[in-house]
């Protein structure tokens, strides 16, 4: 008998017949007030706690320049920026020491977008992708982060029914409830790097980034390049060709 | 009383006593030890109290692992074929020797020599590392504490906080012989120093080595949970990931994540999401530019069925490993997790060693335990360790010496039953009394009632027995 086989038969004899069923998924019976509290102001929420562990959150002033803000950010250091905000390149070209791919581990700044926020835990939700690779939130020191504000979640709950193996068309329930393609590989980020391994003494940016920047991006404006409407689930239709 | 009955056997490992003595008189270590498990303690009694429905969580989150692993055959089934269906390869080990033999060969067939690990406490418990360095490759542990702790030869003491047993001057004098900072270097230089030298270990390494906290049936998902960022690289830079993770991390849905994520890491570190949790699923597909090409999930046994298929002892298998229990135990706060002479120590490392290593003399660790049930009481899965210790304890003792036991309370029941007879023997108690004592305590400190007789008072008795002074 192979060990699958033999490991399988020893797990099958000893199946349980008493069994309390899969209970429904989603949030237990009792989280309501405490998520509804979250839900009435999900920027404020999720600004206030990305805060709390060091993050420092960015509004852009109504009819400013997203380019504008992100240079401000990574001015006079090399920065790379990931595929998908390509579009931000040109305007970024002037004022930005700019680094490509290859010399990412050079880059003392990493731009990337993020695809959803949580406001219970001020969490960055990140998909992986060609256009969107893991390295560019992860090498560099600091990491700035573009969210759009319609794009925060109150927790897990509202974000993981999001997410499926294969991309399925709108449900019922609308717009919000659209099924994202699970990506290979999917990221949560909470805060910078940070370890307290040494005598409980926090350090941050052991091997992650140790500063990160959010750039929250109003929900009306629309992004040049398309990606306002372009929900991330729909990717694969428009690749941005990763291998540049 | 449990205690009590525990020295009288004299069944304490005689490897746990010595070791949790010393532990006990070095005060340096009993310092380090309070500090992080009252840090971790005070931080999850914070963040667990802010959730009005935690409780609820426990309760979905038991129930989830109850059906889990009622069915957890189908459950590992369904997750192969998931992983398989996304490009990935599956591996079955029944016991360590076979991971260790797996995880050696799928990096001798990808031509490895370089190996990244990530912090995983079943690749410590199958012994990896020793098996891959023999097999000719070099291999880093990444994570902040297990690097600590493989440069110095050391082995981890506690499940999430590796070198809790370690100061800061003695990771000061280390770095100082490895990465040559100053002998007297601050925390900050040393994490730095730390940074640059694992970042090339990341990029340069063939293969990259992980656990998994969780794996996700229906979607073939290994996740993971860390605060460094270490995992992510080694799962992100390697063009190889394997993930050895044991058979009981199996969760049926994706959606489940949002109930057992936040148990965990409230539970573990007080925080209310780590700072990285990632959800891999498969190799890279077409056009991704980072990301493993291969990855291979490796199931480890190793004792887990034997734990199943144990009425008394299944439920331990619910454990997430979130170290809540070790942060509130009295005898893992005095001892160390070094005394337990086992990879998992605290309360639920005393219920699962003692099977998960089998043959290894760890049979005695469910002695090591006052019983006073503060880890039911913050296990995020209301694990009833208590009454697991009870059980193991009561097949440790059912030997000739208990016997014995039962004979003498039978006497002494016996005795009870015959007033006259209580009372010539409570007269001839009091006659004999002062030979019995010395100093308030018993004369007789030696022998087979030594250990117990040693721990112990024997005040005076009443000078009239209180059935006398009832009838007055």
């Amino acid at each position: 008998m192979t060990a699958r086989q033999e490991l399988l038969a020893a797990l099958r004899a000893a199946r349980e017949s008493r069994d309390p069923g899969l209970p429904e998924p989603g949030p237990p019976e009792g989280a309501g007030p405490y998520r509804r509290q979250l839900e009435e102001d999900l920027v404020g929420h999720f600004t206030r706690r990305a805060e709390e562990l060091g993050v420092q959150v960015h509004r852009i002033p109504e009819g400013s320049e997203l380019a504008a803000a992100v240079a401000r950010l990574c001015e006079g250091k090399a920065t790379y920026v990931e595929p998908a905000l390509d579009f931000l390149t040109p305007a970024l070209r002037g004022c930005v020491h700019l680094v490509g791919w290859e010399r990412l581990p050079e880059a003392q700044v990493g731009v990337t977008g993020a695809d959803y926020g949580l406001a219970e835990s001020g969490t960055l939700v990140l998909l992986g992708r060609p256009a969107r690779p893991r390295s560019g939130s992860l090498l560099p020191p600091v990491h700035v982060a573009l969210l759009r504000e319609d794009r925060i979640l109150v927790d897990l709950f509202d974000l993981l029914p999001r997410l499926g193996t294969c991309a399925e068309t709108p449900s019922a329930r609308g717009e919000r409830r659209r099924l994202e393609v699970l990506p290979t590989g999917l990221v949560l980020a909470t805060g910078p790097s940070r370890s307290a391994d040494i005598e409980m003494s926090l350090a941050v940016g052991v091997h992650g980034p140790g500063t990160v920047h959010v750039v929250l991006v109003p929900g009306g404006q629309e992004w040049p390049g398309g990606l306002a409407k372009e929900s991330s689930a729909r990717w694969e239709a428009t690749r941005t060709g990763g291998g540049r | 009383m449990e205690t009590g009955r525990a020295q009288k056997r004299q069944t304490v490992p005689a490897g746990f006593r010595e070791a949790s003595r010393r532990a006990v008189q070095d005060p340096a270590l009993r310092e380090a030890i309070r500090r992080v498990t009252f840090n971790l303690g005070a931080r999850r009694a914070q963040v667990t109290a802010e959730l009005p429905h935690f409780d609820a969580l426990r309760e979905q989150a038991k129930r989830i692992k109850e059906h889990t692993l009622a069915h957890l055959d189908q459950y590992l089934e369904q997750l192969e074929a998931a992983v398989r269906s996304r490009g990935g390869h599956v591996h079955w080990a029944r016991d360590a020797e076979e991971a260790r033999r797996c995880v050696v060969r799928i990096c001798q067939e990808v031509g490895a020599r370089r190996v990244a690990k990530s912090k995983s406490m079943v690749t410590e418990e199958v012994e990896l590392n020793r098996a891959l360095v023999q097999a000719g490759m070099e291999v880093v542990e990444t994570d902040l504490g297990e690097f600590v702790v493989q440069i110095s030869g050391d082995r981890p003491s506690h499940l999430i906080a590796p070198i809790i047993h370690k100061r800061r001057e003695d990771v000061a004098r280390l770095f100082s012989e490895h990465l040559g900072t100053p002998a007297d270097a601050p925390v900050p230089v040393l994490t730095a120093a730390a940074r640059a030298h694992l970042r090339q270990a990341f990029l340069r390494a063939d293969v990259g080595i992980t656990g998994a906290n969780f794996l996700v049936a229906e979607t073939g998902t290994v996740v993971l949970v860390e605060n460094e960022g270490n995992a992510r690289m080694v799962t992100s830079l390697p063009r190889v990931h394997v993930a050895v993770a044991g058979i009981e991390k199996v969760i049926p849905r994706l959606a489940d994540l949002a109930v057992f994520l936040p148990l965990l890491v409230r539970s573990a570190t007080g925080q209310r999401l780590s700072a990285y949790v990632s959800l891999l699923t498969g190799p890279r597909t077409a056009g991704e530019l980072d990301g493993p090409e291969a990855f291979h999930l490796v199931l480890v046994d190793n004792g887990r069925s034997r734990l199943l298929q144990d009425p008394d002892l299944r439920e331990a298998l619910q454990c997430i490993r979130c170290s809540a229990c070790l942060n509130v135990c009295p005898v893992y706060e005095r001892a160390g997790g070094h005394a337990y002479g086992s990879v998992y120590s605290g309360p639920i490392g005393a219920v699962i060693s003692p099977v998960l290593a089998e043959g290894r003399g760890l049979v005695d660790l469910p002695f090591a335990s006052s019983l006073c049930g503060a880890c039911l009481e913050v296990c995020p899965l209301r694990i009833d360790i208590p009454r697991m210790l009870v059980a193991l304890r009561a097949r440790a003792a059912a030997g000739p010496q208990a016997r014995w036991e039962a004979r003498l309370a039978k006497l002494t029941g016996w005795v009870l039953q015959h007033p006259t007879l209580y009372r010539w023997g409570s007269r001839l108690a009091r006659l004999a009394e002062p030979l019995l004592r010395v100093q308030g305590r018993p004369r007789i400190n030696w022998g087979p009632l030594g250990a117990w007789a040693r721990s112990r008072d024997l005040p005076r008795l009443a000078p009239h027995p209180f059935h006398r002074r009832v009838r007055r």
